[in-house]
């Protein structure tokens, strides 16, 4: 039943099938495939979807991303997105970062340089806009202030600098300096 | 037309040069063909859809195709420079136009497509040999289009009219007509001349060249078929 | 086409397309033309004495300048017997709001490269009688013209402008040069007597456009931008083609045929506007 289609190929006929995902109808009133993909048909709903070999490389909604905030203006923090749901990104992307909820000092929260894990919870502007709120979200690695070493985890929950002892707070992550950090080679 | 008649390298004035296209031949790249044809051997990758840096450059309704076709310095017999010529610029510029025809841009605002086409070796219908590895390296990066495009070119020589204009054609030949369509849709997305034609010898070479183009896309099919067979698992997308 | 890019264009511009589109639908034009009306067209010849030969078109309120110069070269190795042919022409910034000065963009490119295969393709000048010492000196001839206003349908007056330029040029008596051809050093090109060019054709340019699947003739700035697709075809004396170039959009394969002939029958006209100035082939 399934069947390899190019773009541009013919499905069918209005008449014939309602276009989903994957197909268009050109002016003349047929649906045609807009991927190189797989067609499905279903005959009793009389409904055609193309799905693609391959797709492009983009952010959605819901992806689990790591990247690193270069950048903090007011609360906001702008945030290169390295890691896809597991997966090493090959370009670049940057996102848009928010305090989970309002703060009096930023730093406290999040800070320039820090790696961050982060769920896109909206794709509205067209830009990405990530979040950090719930326990798996936050920081997963942070640099010292002072003099820039990394930054360990102490059970309360503060972060001590391992060379000048510096104490830090951050909204981290479960995963703070675990597997996540991991990618990193740390 | 006589049956004798054989052009100079043995072809009849109806008949092709080999071809064979292969897909996704590029690890790196999003999407990627090659074409052989004739001598001629053309790679095509594209990457994107992709932020598009500067950013005050960006469209608002639809993203920007970038095109360039590029000859390689060792593609041509006497040292090409690689620097673009102006020949150079203003094919990109039409290939960019034809196949903005075909990629449904406006899925992808404020973004960009970049289609990079190399000539490692030239052998006469650059353009459209170009044009056809392009369409199908934009299908395998998944980008959504209308149809694909595939191109061919017809010619005259000694007064009789050929299609797929091979180089020594193209150099000694009175008329080059180099056209690419989307086949499905059944649009001229392409066509350029030169040389002089009369209109009924136009008319001649323009449906020889389509004739072509349709043999053109059968092997652009076969060879994004292709890519699926040599795929261990399918990589699966969820069912939108 | 052109106006597109993060310039964009200006708010007076996007009105003007819209108001377009909108007689479009009308079966109208924004100045009241025939979809296959020429605007009015003007052609002053040896508009410039420093030049062996000029011209000046205007197409409604798009003008162009060209101009013709010989001069003495060593042909290209591939073509011995030839004379040196270069037609290459420029927006100028004066011509439009978005006109930058500096090297020429895809758009520039093209237009000079399609009002280039028109001549070129067309044979216009006897290029293998410009030959001083075969292999060694040859005419080099340039024609370079410039937009000076910008109100679309370049290449149609650029076109008229370079034939009109050409066509009327006097050129430096070659045999005259032949004569003198031990002292070619000490010759000035511009004081050797002047005898009128040859022309064998004259290349007539027809852009159209199409918008809803209708085609107009001489599109201006915001008709080229507002039609779907936009194609030059290029005829010689004799009625043949001699160059195409599809500039924006696409064809169906009927309209290919259908816009050809269009061009054909606008070529006469042209042709004959050019002969009341005196342009023509002898």
């Amino acid at each position: 039943m399934d069947k390899i289609v190019v773009p541009g190929e013919k499905i069918g006929a209005i008449e014939e099938y309602i276009g989903l995902n994957g197909t268009y109808e050109d002016s003349d009133g047929n649906v045609r495939s807009k991927y190189f993909g797989i067609l499905s048909l279903n005959r009793e709903k009389h409904e055609a979807l193309v799905i693609r070999i391959r797709k492009p490389v983009l952010i959605e909604v819901g992806d689990e991303v790591v990247g690193r905030i270069f950048n903090i203006s007011g609360v906001f923090g702008y945030v290169r997105l390295e890691v896809k749901n597991g997966k090493p990104l090959d370009r670049s992307f940057i996102g848009i970062l928010y305090p989970p909820r309002a703060v009096r000092e930023i730093k406290n929260v999040y800070n320039v340089g820090d790696y961050i894990l982060a769920k896109v919870v909206s794709l509205k502007n067209r830009a990405i806009h990530l979040s950090i709120a719930g326990k798996k979200y936050g920081v997963i690695r942070a640099f010292c202030r002072v003099c820039g070493s990394i930054l360990i985890k102490k059970i309360n929950g503060i972060l001590k600098c391992h060379k000048c002892g510096n104490i830090e707070r951050r909204k981290i992550s479960i995963h703070y300096d675990k597997e996540w950090g991991k990618i990193y080679g740390y | 037309m006589s049956e004798e008649f054989r052009r100079v390298d043995g072809r009849k004035p109806d008949e092709m040069r080999s071809y064979k296209i292969k897909a996704h031949v590029l690890k790196n790249a999003d999407g990627s063909a090659e074409i052989r044809l004739g001598k001629n051997w053309i790679v095509a990758a594209v990457y994107g859809p992709k932020e598009h840096f500067p950013k005050f450059e960006v469209l608002h309704d639809r993203a920007i195709l970038n095109c360039r076709y590029h000859m390689t310095p060792y593609s041509t017999s006497e040292r090409k420079s690689p620097k673009p010529s102006r020949r150079e610029i203003e094919l990109s510029k039409v290939i960019r136009s034809a196949l903005e025809q075909a990629v449904i841009l406006e899925e992808y605002p404020e973004m960009s497509i970049d289609v990079f086409i190399e000539v490692l070796q030239a052998d006469g219908s650059t353009r459209v040999a170009s044009i056809t590895a392009a369409a199908v390296a934009l299908a395998d990066a998944g980008i959504p289009m209308k149809d694909l495009v595939v191109g061919c070119s017809a010619g005259k020589i000694n007064g009789r009219i050929i299609v797929d204009v091979g180089e020594y054609e193209d150099k000694e030949g009175e008329a080059d007509l180099p056209i690419a369509i989307m086949p499905n849709l059944r649009r001229v997305v392409l066509l350029q001349m030169d040389g002089k034609l009369t209109h009924e010898e136009f008319k001649k070479a323009f449906d020889m060249a389509l004739k072509g183009a349709y043999k053109l896309y059968e092997e652009q099919i076969n060879a994004l078929k292709s890519v699926i067979k040599n795929m261990e698992v399918l990589e699966g997308e969820d069912r939108e | 086409m052109r106006g597109e890019g993060f310039r964009g264009l200006t708010l007076s511009e996007l009105l003007t397309i819209k108001q377009v589109e909108k007689l479009f639908s009308e079966g109208r034009r924004i100045d009241e033309r025939g979809f296959l009306e020429f605007r009015e067209i003007e052609i002053n010849t040896n508009v410039i004495e420093k030049a062996f030969g000029s011209a000046r078109v205007s197409l409604g309120d798009t003008v162009v300048v060209a101009g013709v110069n010989f001069e003495l070269g060593t042909p290209f190795p591939d073509s011995p017997d030839k004379g040196i042919l270069i037609v290459e022409g420029e927006v100028l910034p004066t011509a439009s709001f978005g006109a930058e000065a500096g090297p020429p963009n895809e758009y520039e490119i093209e237009l000079s490269r399609v009002v280039d295969r028109g001549i070129r393709e067309s044979e216009m000048l006897p290029l293998e009688e410009y030959v001083i010492k075969h292999g060694e000196v040859v005419y080099k001839i340039f024609l370079d013209f410039n937009i000076i206003n910008d109100d679309g349908n370049l290449i149609d007056a650029a076109n008229l402008a370079a034939v009109a330029a050409l066509a009327t040029a006097k050129m430096p008596d070659i045999n005259y040069v032949k004569e003198h051809i031990d002292e070619l050093n000490s010759i000035n090109i511009k004081e050797v007597p002047k005898v009128g060019v040859k022309i064998r054709d004259l290349p007539i340019a027809v852009t159209l456009g199409l918008k809803n699947n209708k085609f107009i003739v001489d599109p201006t700035f915001a008709e080229e931008i507002a039609v779907e697709s936009l194609i030059t075809i290029t005829h010689t004396n004799k009625g043949e083609l001699c160059s195409i170039q599809l500039l924006k959009g696409g064809l169906t394969f009927e309209q290919v045929f259908e816009a050809i002939n269009i061009a054909y029958e606008k070529n006469i006209e042209l042709r004959s506007i050019l002969e009341r100035n005196g342009i023509k082939v002898i």
